[in-house]
């Protein structure tokens, strides 16, 4: 947790798969997983076309709260039939595949950013 | 369950209870020193613990896991020296391992059993901080009793043999580690990649399961924290991996690796034959640590380090022991062939000689044949170089199996199949430390019980006797102590008033002597009190009021071993029952043992078992009875005897239906092996040498012609047998054929004699044990059987059962020889004697029996030397210390001055001294008995008037007595 600055989500529609993009500009930890985790509730209050794209490229450091709720976001994805991407860097995505976590969404490493 | 499963948990169960007798000795020394133990001791209990808390965990035991965590939890606090070690202590710490016990005894139904109380104990040491029931969310579901390694691979599916078998095959342990980040990360603000780093420099994280279930949708998600199954392998010890990964022990369960490293250990002697011949794997219960470490340029180059022992199961164990009997019984079969063949072969050699000297002499029939008769003399030498082929022959047929070097081969065969033999019966020896671990305890718990104190010291610890010996030692063992400490050990109020120290001492030791084990149970307690087991005896009637008088010391100590026999007042649950010294004896018997006991009033009790190494293999001494060979166990035999067909009548009687034998003024009840098998009974013919069946009923039907017909013997048989001795063949008196002696085994039954009346004896002979067939079960005179070297069946008799299939009635039986015995003493003290005449001293008349003289030597009176006031005359080249019956018998000393004096020399005395005498007289048969009233006093038998005087009979060994009494 070094970069704990305020979380910042951006929300994006991405033309081509008319998906829904949500970029988290911050650490995923602690009080932030609890307010990204409302921000994710109204995100998907609204109807979603296409997959929902979670990015995290821009975060560094991730606990146990942000964890599982990247778990609650891909339950309550499949649960609306929503497809649920995730997009880490290499330690993320590294921690999410030893984690298992590839079965409950897709998870596609990128750079950090 | 799977037969995989079901052999695993019959592993771990197996392990466990290891772990337990460990556990068990560990805290006693524990409590005896307190906390000034060494913390390797603690540590060692601790793992134990830990290990069957761990193994049953993953079986999903739980109240195997909960009761031993309790345990743990409190042995951790003794490890930090956060709790003092107590007796109150050790008793809850005791109870558990008890009710562990009782757990692994019938683990399947293990749910039912309740460890509440013993939790409960334990409860007061550990505080509040201590956590009593693990909480382990990750246990294989219910009651479903799967396997550690089945479990894992259940549930970590992604988890390959190659990973789990090089982890082990680094040296790695293998652990499961149920993570929850709310109680394992959060307090120490970790992220799970922050911990899984922290663990990676110690070990391999091998997979992780999240537990996705528990978090059902978004809504709350971010609060819920994560639960993780973790396999993680590392080369930290289990007592160490709690510390080293942040995880509590109850949420870490070690993984069984054993079979693992077994197989890998197997793979590892093949590689490396040299080096596991060098180990010389043997084969022994033991433990299964083993380590395999792989070299760092992790090629197939293993260094090994491994335990020189072997789990081994018992099934194979006793086929090996069964095959190498087979193998001993087919070396024994083919020596006797081949010796055979051998001294054929000699035979032959001599038939050549023979052969040589037929050439000779065809020769020289020949030449006379030619020179007498040249028209028949080729017939002569047809005739003639026939025989001579036909000798050649049988000759060479004789030579072809004496094959060069088949004796050396023969010799070697013999040596290995002997040393293999040896080998695999020291497999099934078992030190007898595993039956006395538990004694320290029971005499812990009963000292406290009763009030005393008690110390227990373990001698010889390491002997080593079969495994089915040791197994039912147990019981024995637990009575004796239970004795010794219930009535041997006095309270210590009584041992103060003693002078004996408040601590009493039992002593526990076992040691080879004389090709057997000893096993002694010593104590310094207040001994046998002989006078109440006397009065108990008879206030029980086991022996008469004129019997106890009589009985000697021994006697009456033995009386404690017969059933029923308690001199305890009350009945307790430690003894007082009076079942114990009996079932100590029947059951050291029945192992093939003797039970002595030797006490000292006052200073306490000594009680010896003498049990021999192995049931196996036995010395047994071979004998026949109708036409078929016996083995009589040779631990049963007290002697042999053999009577003279012409003395049958005169030394072997009948008592009612029963016949006796008198043996050294004792009666022997008598009983013939082939009327107790229901064989016919058979005599040998000595014209022919061949047996013919008995027809005499009894051996006092004496077999009579008519003109040698006595009047007792028609007295005996009646009229109407008259015809039928007519009948009988006429021949040689068999009785006077050396072959037709009586020979009688005197056999021990508990504290009984009786003689086996056999046909033949033959050799002692070491006998394999093959134990009797389902059929024979019920057959009480056989104690199983065995194969002789010529591949014959041989049965071994049971004494016990032989005794009872006779119907034998000892207790009757021993009344009416009393009585017997006491006639023939009677008869004997009337009997005629044979005594030597002497006189000694003035008017001293004296007679010896002279069955009891071995000389009269008459010697120069200045040959006598006297020396320190005693007497020594130079005999055979030494000094024989010299008697006047005057300094020992009521007689005045002789005047003196006679030139020559007379030594009698007696025979049959432990030390040789001679008596003095004036005059030897006669010798005299006398038919009177002797008065014992008149003239009385030590070293007389009894006085007589003969020829016309009145002559002292003395005694000689109570005359040496008197004069020795150091020496005698």
């Amino acid at each position: 947790m070094t970069r704990n600055k305020k979380l910042e989500v951006t929300e994006e529609k991405v033309p081509v798969e008319a998906a829904k993009r949500i970029v988290v500009n911050a650490d995923l930890a602690g009080p932030y997983a609890e307010e990204l985790e409302s921000k994710l509730c109204v995100a998907l209050a609204a109807p979603v076309q296409g997959p929902l794209i979670l990015d995290l490229k821009k975060v560094g450091s991730i606990d146990s709260n942000g964890i599982a709720l990247c778990i609650g976001l891909a339950k309550e994805c499949a649960a609306k039939k929503i497809a649920c991407v995730i997009e880490a860097p290499g330690e993320l995505f590294k921690l999410f595949s030893m984690m298992k976590l590839n079965v409950l969404f897709d998870i596609r490493e990128v750079s950090a950013a | 369950m799977t037969i995989q499963d079901k052999e695993m948990l019959n592993d771990l169960v197996v392990e466990s209870r290891e772990h337990l007798s460990e556990i068990e000795p560990d805290l006693l020394e524990l409590e005896q020193k307190g906390d000034g133990i060494s913390g390797d001791l603690i540590n060692r209990i601790f793992r134990a613990i830990h290990s069957i808390k761990g193994g049953f965990g993953f079986f999903g035991i739980e109240h195997v896991t909960k009761l031993s965590h309790a345990m743990e939890n409190v042995m951790s606090k003794v490890r930090d020296k956060k709790l003092s070690i107590s007796p109150e202590l050790t008793d809850a710490l005791l109870k558990g391992v008890d009710k562990l016990r009782m757990l692994l005894d019938d683990v399947a139904h293990a749910g039912e059993v309740k460890v509440d109380e013993e939790i409960d104990n334990l409860k007061p040491f550990l505080g509040e901080a201590g956590s009593l029931t693990p909480t382990a969310s990750l246990r294989p579901p219910g009651d479903q009793l799967i396997d550690s390694e089945a479990a894992l691979r259940r549930k970590h599916e992604n988890l390959t043999d190659e990973q789990i078998v090089d982890a082990v095959r680094n040296g790695k342990l293998l652990y499961q580690l149920s993570v929850n980040t709310n109680m394992d990360c959060a307090p120490k603000k970790l992220t799970p990649a922050a911990l899984f780093e922290s663990w990676e420099k110690m070990g391999c994280i091998m997979d992780v399961l999240t537990d996705t279930d528990a978090i059902p949708g978004l809504k709350g998600s971010s609060g819920m924290g994560l639960k993780l199954s973790v396999v993680y392998a590392s080369v930290l010890e289990p007592d160490l991996i709690s510390v080293g990964t942040g995880i509590p022990d109850e949420r870490i369960f070690a993984l069984d690796t054993s079979k693992i490293k077994t197989a890998l250990l197997g793979e590892t002697a093949k590689n490396n034959t040299a080096e596991a011949a060098d180990q010389g794997a043997q084969v022994a219960a033991a433990d299964s640590a083993t380590m395999i470490k792989l070299s760092p340029d992790k090629t197939q180059k293993v260094e090994t380090k491994m335990e020189d022992a072997l789990r081994v199961k018992v099934n194979l164990l006793n086929n090996l022991m069964n095959l190498a009997g087979e193998l001993v019984l087919s070396r024994n079969q083919l020596m006797q062939s081949v010796n055979r063949k051998l001294s054929d072969a000699m035979e032959s050699e001599t038939f050549f000689k023979n052969i040589d000297r037929q050439i000779e002499q065809s020769c020289a029939t020949m030449i006379d044949a030619i020179h007498q008769n040249p028209a028949s003399a080729a017939q002569t030498a047809e005739k003639e170089k026939r025989r001579l082929h036909e000798a050649f022959s049988q000759g060479l047929s004789m030579r072809l199996i004496d094959v060069s070097g088949l004796n050396g081969i023969m010799q070697n065969i013999d040596m290995v199949t002997s040393l293999l033999q040896e080998s695999i019966m020291q497999t099934r020896l078992q030190p007898i430390s595993v039956v006395f671990a538990k004694f320290p305890r029971l005499i812990r718990d009963l000292a406290k019980k009763l009030g005393k104190e008690v110390n227990l010291t373990l001698v010889g610890q390491d002997v080593e006797l079969d495994k089915s010996i040791v197994e039912q030692l147990s019981d024995p063992l637990t009575h004796l102590i239970r004795n010794s400490v219930d009535h041997g050990v006095e309270g210590p109020e009584v041992r103060k008033k003693t002078g004996k120290p408040v601590l009493g001492e039992v002593v526990l030791r076992a040691f080879h002597e004389g090709g057997k084990v000893h096993i002694q149970i010593k104590d310094d307690g207040a001994g046998i009190n002989r006078e109440r087991v006397k009065e108990k005896a008879l206030s029980l009637g086991i022996v008469t009021q004129e019997e106890a008088g009589k009985m000697t010391d021994r006697e009456i100590d033995s009386i404690i071993m017969l059933p029923g026999f308690s001199t305890a007042s009350a009945v307790s649950d430690v003894s007082g029952r009076g079942v114990g010294m009996d079932v100590v004896k029947t059951n050291i018997e029945r192992l093939g043992g003797l039970v002595d006991v030797e006490s000292t009033p006052g200073q306490g009790t000594i009680i010896t078992m003498k049990l021999p190494l192995t049931l196996a293999i036995i010395s047994s001494l071979i004998v026949s009875a109708g036409g078929r060979r016996f083995a009589i166990p040779q631990v049963g035999i007290e002697e042999l005897v053999r009577i003279r067909a012409k003395d049958v009548t005169g030394k072997i009687d009948r008592l009612k239906e029963c016949e006796v034998m008198r043996l050294r003024g004792k009666l022997l009840p008598l009983v013939r092996l082939d009327q107790v098998l229901g064989m016919t009974p058979s005599f040998c013919r000595s014209e022919k040498g061949e047996r013919r069946e008995e027809l005499r009923k009894r051996w006092s039907d004496r077999r009579s012609l008519p003109e040698e017909k006595t009047e007792e013997a028609v007295g005996e048989h009646g009229q109407g047998d008259t015809d039928a001795m007519e009948r009988r063949e006429k021949g040689p008196d068999r009785r006077k054929d050396l072959s037709n002696a009586v020979k009688i085994i005197v056999l021990k039954f508990g504290d009984r004699h009786f003689g086996l009346v056999v046909e033949e004896v033959y050799d002692s002979e070491e006998i394999v044990v093959k134990p009797l067939s389902g059929y024979l079960k019920s057959c009480p005179c056989y104690a199983g059987s065995t194969i002789m070297g010529d591949g014959s069946v041989a049965m071994i008799l049971d004494t016990n059962g032989i005794a009872a299939a006779s119907g034998l009635k000892f207790g009757e039986l021993e009344k009416d020889m009393e009585i017997e015995k006491e006639k023939f003493l009677k008869e004997s003290s009337r009997a005629s004697r044979e005594l030597l005449l002497f006189s000694a001293g003035e008017n001293g008349n004296f007679g010896v029996d002279l069955s009891s003289v071995a000389r009269v030597e008459k010697v120069e009176a200045s040959r006598i030397n006297a020396i320190g006031g005693k007497e020594f005359l130079k005999y055979e080249d030494r000094s024989m210390r010299l008697l006047r019956l005057s300094d020992y018998l009521p007689v005045n000393g002789s005047a003196g001055g006679s030139t020559h004096a007379f030594i009698i020399v007696p025979k049959g005395v432990k030390h040789v001294m001679g008596i003095i005498a004036d005059l030897v007289k006669d010798v005299v048969k006398i038919d009177a008995e002797l008065d014992k009233n008149n003239i009385r006093g030590a070293g007389i038998q009894g006085s007589a008037i003969i020829n016309s005087a009145l002559t002292v009979v003395i005694d000689v060994n109570e005359i040496f007595k008197t004069a020795e009494p150091q020496l005698y």
